[in-house]
């Protein structure tokens, strides 16, 4: 059975939500790809867990009862690059909450894990859509993996399907909605009859929103997932600050209603396309593929062979996000 | 594959029909005849009509490429058929009403595009109001260059616009 050793970054939503499938799926893994994922190290801002293995069930345990990580029995004061530095592992899995203006901290991790030779899979938008071009070609030049599926599109494959589904179509354009929160107001506001504020507010009480929802509604989310798509899928080179974006604060109920009146729904749209990139709101027919409820994700690829391909699921949450972290992680461990 | 015919009008100079071709080659055009009408020739400029089959997105691409090598477009046709009007539809959200609706559906309307209908919701007088408008134009190039002066408008007078999906 070969054994991978991975060094975790982050313990919020998602890294938590990666520990609790690997406890889950860790035998059905090992059956299935014949493979044993061990996490070696656990780092958090502040210190790190240390052990071979882990204490995953520790960890997740003292998070869920609300408590930190330094009450766990193999925590060490070892901040995020001293990890890197001191325990040897196979593979750096980074996320990490970065800050969209300069991509840090997980910009940093990531380039910390590629020289020290580790592979890299990321779901950290922010550190992407900052530093896409210098991250993918450091990784090149050290012949390393950094992948980054769940980076945009959360459980939805994305780039994975450009990659290995449409490998001799030409990606002419892709468009959709990238952001489960606006896609719930939106809905809300649509099939409901709700404004703007009592659709956020509902979305804040059911966990769909933050408590500050400026990234979401201002559609820098979006944005960021969409950066990351044109460079990977499309081959540009775009920075974050080449998004032209408009959020959906100045959207009224009596808007939404009558684009219904008319067939119509407004949905917040990123649009990759001819070497531009946007994110604002967009009237969808009715009977469109992109017109999907709730906070589901949709992206519809335009490709010269196979024409329009849609896909639909759902682009944030602790689990569903594992489902491409760990198939990065499964396909780094093919080559390993 | 559709088959599309294109009539342009060439500067009379060598190099020039050879950047045309190598835009429709570019975007997958299958290319089956050219012809010069050279007694259509005015002012330095030669008719030159090329059919070639190709499909709809990429027709569209080749249409556009030319635009931008400021090529100029006399005729298209795709499937036999002249390309048909084009229509759009947008939402404009907030004082619509009192930035005068008059002077913005101005703006935007010419000889080739025309509003098709309008339909406006004001909660109250001091509230922001929403106008769902579609309008037809002759051709894309009409549609864009109307999109365009709307999306000057809108910015102006501080209106939010949503536009339709495809929009051009």
């Amino acid at each position: 059975m070969k054994k991978v050793r991975l060094l975790l970054f982050g313990f919020g939503v998602i890294g938590r939500g990666f520990a609790k499938v690997l406890l889950e799926k860790s035998e059905y893994i090992k059956k299935k790809h014949g493979v044993e994922l061990v996490v070696v190290g656990v780092g958090e801002y502040n210190g790190a867990l240390i052990g071979d293995p882990v204490d995953l069930k520790a960890a997740v345990g003292l998070r869920e009862k609300g408590q930190w990580l330094d009450k766990h029995p193999q925590w060490k004061k070892v901040l995020p690059k001293e990890l890197i530095e001191k325990v040897s592992a196979d593979i750096a899995v980074e996320m990490v909450p970065s800050d969209i203006k300069t991509g840090e901290p997980g910009a940093g991790i990531i380039e910390a894990a590629l020289a020290r030779g580790l592979h890299v899979v990321s779901s950290d938008k922010c550190a992407l859509a900052n530093r896409f071009i210098g991250l993918r070609s450091m990784a090149a030049k050290k012949d390393k993996w950094l992948l980054y599926e769940a980076s945009a599109g959360g459980g939805m494959p994305l780039m994975n399907l450009a990659r290995e589904c449409i490998q001799a179509d030409t990606v002419l354009s892709m468009e959709g909605i990238l952001n489960g929160t606006t896609n719930y107001i939106l809905t809300k506001m649509s099939k409901g009859g709700m404004d703007l504020e009592t659709a956020l507010r509902e979305a804040q009480e059911l966990g769909y929103a933050e408590k500050d929802p400026t990234y979401d509604v201002e559609g820098i989310d979006a944005a960021a997932k969409a950066v990351i798509l044109a460079n990977d899928v499309m081959g540009w080179d775009k920075k974050f600050s080449d998004v032209k974006i408009t959020g959906i604060m100045g959207i009224t109920k009596e808007a939404v209603q009558l684009a219904r009146k008319n067939g119509y729904v407004i949905k917040l749209i990123a649009e990759i396309k001819d070497d531009s990139l946007s994110v604002g709101p967009k009237l969808i027919p009715e009977n469109h593929p992109l017109n999907i409820e709730s906070n589901l994700n949709a992206v519809m690829f335009k490709t010269d062979v196979g024409r329009d391909v849609v896909i639909v699921g759902r682009g944030a949450g602790g689990r569903e996000t594992q489902s491409a972290i760990f198939s990065d992680v499964l396909r780094i461990c093919k080559d390993l | 594959m559709e088959d599309c015919k294109l009539e342009i009008k060439l500067a009379d100079r060598p190099g020039e029909l050879s950047k045309v071709l190598d835009i429709i080659a570019k975007n997958r055009g299958n290319l089956f005849a050219v012809s010069h009408i050279r007694e259509g020739a005015r002012e330095g400029r030669v008719p030159v009509v090329i059919q070639f089959q190709a499909i709809q997105v990429d027709f569209n691409s080749i249409v556009s490429d030319l635009e931008k090598a400021k090529i100029e477009i006399s005729e298209k046709l795709v499937g036999g058929v002249e390309e048909a009007g084009v229509e759009q539809e947008f939402i404009l959200i907030g004082h619509v009403i009192d930035t005068d609706i008059k002077d913005t559906i101005y703006g935007i309307c010419d000889k080739d595009v025309m509003i098709k209908s309008l339909d406006i919701s004001l909660k109250s007088l001091k509230d922001p109001s929403s106008v769902f408008t579609e309008i037809s134009a002759k051709n894309t190039k009409a549609m864009t260059t109307s999109m365009a002066k709307l999306e000057a408008i809108a910015k102006k007078k501080k209106l939010l616009l949503i536009t339709g999906i495809n929009s051009t």
